[in-house]
């Protein structure tokens, strides 16, 4: 009898015990959860947006934190010295106006600061603060995102509260870039100075010392839980126009389809996911959403090694750029999400900025097959039996590479495939997930598309096709090590003295009408005498919000959706 | 009792050593973890030099181990390549809500698969039983993402139009403005929850069958029942009981198996938990995590399989006193003695 109890009284516990820890665990864990808003009480005057790229810490200048979304969430609480704005120009923000050359030798710029600009704390915004920013990033204990720009700088130069001036070590066209987009905050010393600037902003934007939000925008950071959520409340001090939204939540969104369900689901007011085919129509087909697009400075192109046998020959890439469907891929990779999509044109200038020419409408946009077999006719390639030309015992058979799981790209691989094999050239898919990583830096690819991410002003850019920026081979082993040299990114081995030249003379030239002109005569040069870089398209954005949500003006520069958050509104 | 956990214990200790130091080698094997930061402009040659030492990757490997373990079993965990938080604190955050993600499935897991495989064993080739074999089947073939993204549908589409409000939701742990709130960490915890309990109730409910089957065929079932013993007390005293050995044990070997289970639920539903800590750590190669991670979860396993041990001890008196002949032979007459007893047990 003893023993049947005995062995009631053990299977009593296997069963229950499990059930009884699941519970403590549940209350344990809830309480464990809870944080000390946790009571408070719940607020539907949120607007709650789904962050793809949840910020990993707050500070954007630092390699950590630099990236879009970190931009976007932390962007309205510091305030530039320039604002980017949706059609790619320069509004000054805490400068009074725009930056001025005061005398070419030595190059040297002056900018004034707004009288009104003030952190949250009350105190004025200096050009003291300026000069603390530029040290902190020219200090090599600090880990910034990118010193190369300021580098240029020889001497700063603070003349009064109000004014300080840059003295270059030669003529630096784009000076404005120093001070716009959202690396490039401006640092409050009296807050920052004597702090680990590599660690004091990763949780907050805060005093250190007293944990209270400092700002210099609409918004403040009113706290970071890393992994979960970032709320921003309106900065009451902001020195302009005050923010009506009594308070912005970001929360992480990791998977895509979960995101576009919890928009449907009313758990998020806002997403901005990556472009994907068919998200516009599961973002219009809520109730009472919105639905937005920009066409942005990133752009889609096909690469073509000009050293590979082949493709050595410009008659060869010319013929591809000929054939090139790039009114079908814009018709069925883009058009989706946004109805102005069009093929673009250039490769320094994007669609809509004043200084844009199509130099590339020479390749007609819906791909020519006869004239494209017409140029390799005469160049001496012909069909074999297989249908691929061959010349010398050199066939036209390549290698097409991509990111695999990019949807988007996949897609117009396809197009292009289907339609190269019309003029005799064959293009086998190799994709992978680390292709940029690895194969392009090893130079082991054929062709290959991806994206350039650029900005307003394209200066960033001439490392793409200047001769001397063609990084050196790198083997696929040191490639996965990161032994490489990543100085360039001429990865199609550009050679042209005359690109070079143009190139160079940009960022001497301050007359903005002459700089324009002679990134053009560079991208004309690149599309008749290069031809390794085929531009598709822009890429564009995708923001889906409820209708409840006014003032929403996309912007898909640096600067990105929240750039206008003062003047949001939210009717619940 | 507490010899036998002990020496279950001492086992253990060997058994994380050598799976910390394979899958230690196993991180390693996956290259230079700096790797992808090397070639970053954005990080200098001094913050490069500055985080080898930190992370003891300029010393031979075994040292590394060494001084990993070291740091480890010491509480320094270091801090994240990403996020520059103590690991022991992302680690320490992620294991509760993953914890009370998986107590939960355990706990309503358990007493459906029970209910199943007890109701499908006594109505053996029933309607019911046939329904049964089909949701395994269902539950074994059904990819958990995949289910996850049906659960979601659902909700959207259907439940919340039937219902024109949120009953559950699609993400996260809680509503912004609702944390703390027991009800609404609640409807957020239904769709992992059930997603998660979708393979573990099909396995398991399988596993109670077969188990049931087998001792209702026994000769001690079919004594008691000659007896005329009421069938309802022969199902739940006599049947179940022994039924639930085996299962209780492949329970809690389970509930270690879960943690990998996790990984894709928690990141399809925003849960803050350890699958999504590892699944960042892993796209964003950061190693400290990732050590942390696998070493945590050896950790949760090992203690799952010691805790299936003494749950079958405590069920089975022949497992926890194995080692001496004596008491060998004590138990087997106790277990033969107890199954008679069961057996000739008063109606």
């Amino acid at each position: 009898m003893r023993t049947t109890k005995a062995r009631t009284r053990r299977l009593l516990t296997a069963l229950i015990l499990p059930t009884v820890v699941g519970a403590a665990l549940v209350t344990g864990s809830v309480g464990a959860g809870a944080t000390p808003s946790a009571k408070a009480p719940k607020n539907q005057q949120a607007i709650v947006i789904g962050a793809e790229q949840f910020p990993p810490v707050l500070n954007d200048m630092t390699s950590q934190g630099n990236s879009d979304w970190t931009a976007m969430v932390a962007g309205p609480a510091l305030a530039r010295g320039y604002k980017l704005l949706p059609d790619f120009s320069y509004e000054p923000w805490i400068f009074d106006k725009d930056c001025a050359v005061v005398t070419d030798s030595p190059f040297t710029v002056s900018c004034t600061i707004r009288p009104e600009a003030k952190w949250s704390d009350g105190v004025p915004i200096t050009a003291n603060d300026f000069k603390f920013t530029y040290d902190t990033i020219m200090n090599p204990k600090n880990d910034v995102v990118t010193r190369d720009l300021y580098s240029k700088i020889t001497e700063f130069n603070v003349i009064s509260p109000a004014e300080f001036q840059m003295v270059f070590k030669e003529p630096f066209a784009p000076f404005r870039e120093l001070w716009a987009g959202t690396s490039t905050t401006v640092l409050p010393r009296h807050i920052l100075e004597g702090q680990n600037f590599n660690k004091v902003w990763n949780n907050c934007i805060c005093d250190p010392k007293t944990k209270k939000p400092i700002a210099s925008g609409p918004m403040l950071v009113q706290s970071f839980t890393p992994g979960q959520k970032v709320v921003l409340v309106p900065n009451t001090n902001y020195w302009g126009k005050q923010a009506s939204v009594p308070q912005v939540v970001f929360v992480p969104m990791r998977d895509s389809n979960t995101e576009i369900n919890a928009f449907r689901n009313g758990e998020v007011d806002m997403i901005y996911p990556q472009n994907q085919i068919g998200i516009r129509k599961k973002i219009e087909s809520v109730d009472g959403a919105k639905y937005t697009s920009s066409l942005g400075p990133s752009w889609e192109h096909f690469d073509m090694l000009s050293s590979v046998k082949g493709l050595d020959d410009i008659n060869v890439r010319k013929a591809i750029a000929t054939a090139m469907p790039r009114q079908q891929i814009v018709d069925r990779v883009v058009k989706d999400a946004n109805d102005n999509a069009q093929v673009l044109d250039n490769v320094m200038w994007m669609v809509d900025q004043q200084a844009y020419q199509p130099n590339w409408d020479i390749y007609p946009h819906s791909g020519d097959v006869d004239a494209a077999n017409k140029l390799l006719d005469d160049a001496g390639w012909v069909k074999g039996s297989d249908g691929v030309r061959a010349k010398g015992g050199v066939k036209l058979s390549f290698r097409v590479g991509t990111t695999s799981g990019n949807q988007a790209r996949e897609l117009a691989q396809q197009i292009i495939q289907e339609q190269m094999k019309k003029i005799g050239v064959e293009l086998t898919i190799k994709n992978s997930p680390d292709i940029l990583d690895v194969n392009l830096s090893a130079y082991d690819f054929d062709t290959i598309m991806f994206a350039w991410v650029g900005s307003p002003d394209p200066f960033s850019n001439n490392i793409i096709w200047l001769s001397g920026a063609s990084p050196k081979p790198c083997s696929k082993a040191d490639a996965k090590k990161g032994n490489c040299d990543y100085s360039g990114l001429n990865y199609t081995k550009v050679n042209d003295p005359q690109v070079d030249a143009l190139l160079n003379a940009t960022d001497r030239e301050t007359d903005p009408t002459k700089r324009a002109a002679l990134y053009n005569q560079a991208d004309a040069r690149l599309s008749t005498d290069s031809v390794t870089v085929i531009p598709l398209f822009q890429k564009p954005t995708q923001l889906g919000y409820k209708g409840t949500i006014g003032g929403v003006v996309d912007n898909p520069t640096q600067d990105g959706f929240t750039w206008n958050i003062e003047d949001w509104t939210y009717s619940g | 009792m507490i010899a036998f956990i002990g020496r279950r214990l001492l086992v253990a200790v060997p058994v994380v050593l050598l799976a910390t130091f394979l899958l230690f080698a196993l991180v390693s094997a996956r290259g230079d973890p700096l790797a992808k930061y090397r070639h970053d402009p954005r990080y200098s040659e001094q913050t490069l030099k500055n985080l080898e030492h930190e992370y003891h990757l300029d010393e031979p490997f075994v040292q590394q181990y060494g001084d990993w373990l070291g740091d480890f079993v010491q509480g320094d965990w270091h801090s994240s390549f990403v996020t520059q938080r103590p690991v022991s604190d992302m680690v320490g955050e992620a294991v509760w809500n993953s914890v009370l993600l998986i107590g939960t499935t355990l706990v309503f897991a358990v007493s459906l698969a029970l209910l199943i495989g007890v109701v499908s064993a006594v109505r053996r080739y029933s309607a019911f039983d046939y329904l049964a074999t089909g949701f395994s089947y269902f539950g074994f073939s059904m990819p958990d993402f995949f289910f996850a993204l049906l659960l979601q549908l659902f909700v959207v589409f259907v439940l919340q139009d039937a219902l024109g409000v949120n009953v559950l939701y699609v993400q996260g742990k809680y509503s912004v403005g609702s944390e703390g709130d027991v009800v609404n960490l609640a409807q957020h915890m239904v769709l992992p929850v059930l997603t998660l309990m979708l393979t573990s109730v099909a396995a398991w409910s399988r596993y109670q069958r077969d188990s049931m089957l087998e001792v209702l065929d026994a000769d001690y079932i079919r004594t008691a029942r000659a007896k005329g013993v009421p069938r309802k007390q022969i199902i739940r005293r006599h049947a179940l009981r022994n039924a639930l050995v085996p299962f209780v044990t492949v329970v809690a070997i389970d509930a270690g198996v879960l943690l990998g289970g996790v990984v894709v639920v928690e990141s399809v539903f925003s849960w803050p938990g350890m699958g999504l800590l590892f699944y960042d750590a892993l796209q964003k190669d950061d190693y400290p995590v990732l050590l942390a991670w696998m070493a945590v979860a050896t950790i949760f396993v090992v203690v799952a399989n010691i805790v299936a041990d003494v749950l079958y001890g405590l069920l089975d008196p022949r497992i926890r006193v194995q080692g001496t002949r004596r008491s060998v032979r004590r138990a087997e007459r106790d277990t033969a003695e107890a199954a008679v007893r069961a057996a000739e047990a008063p109606a």
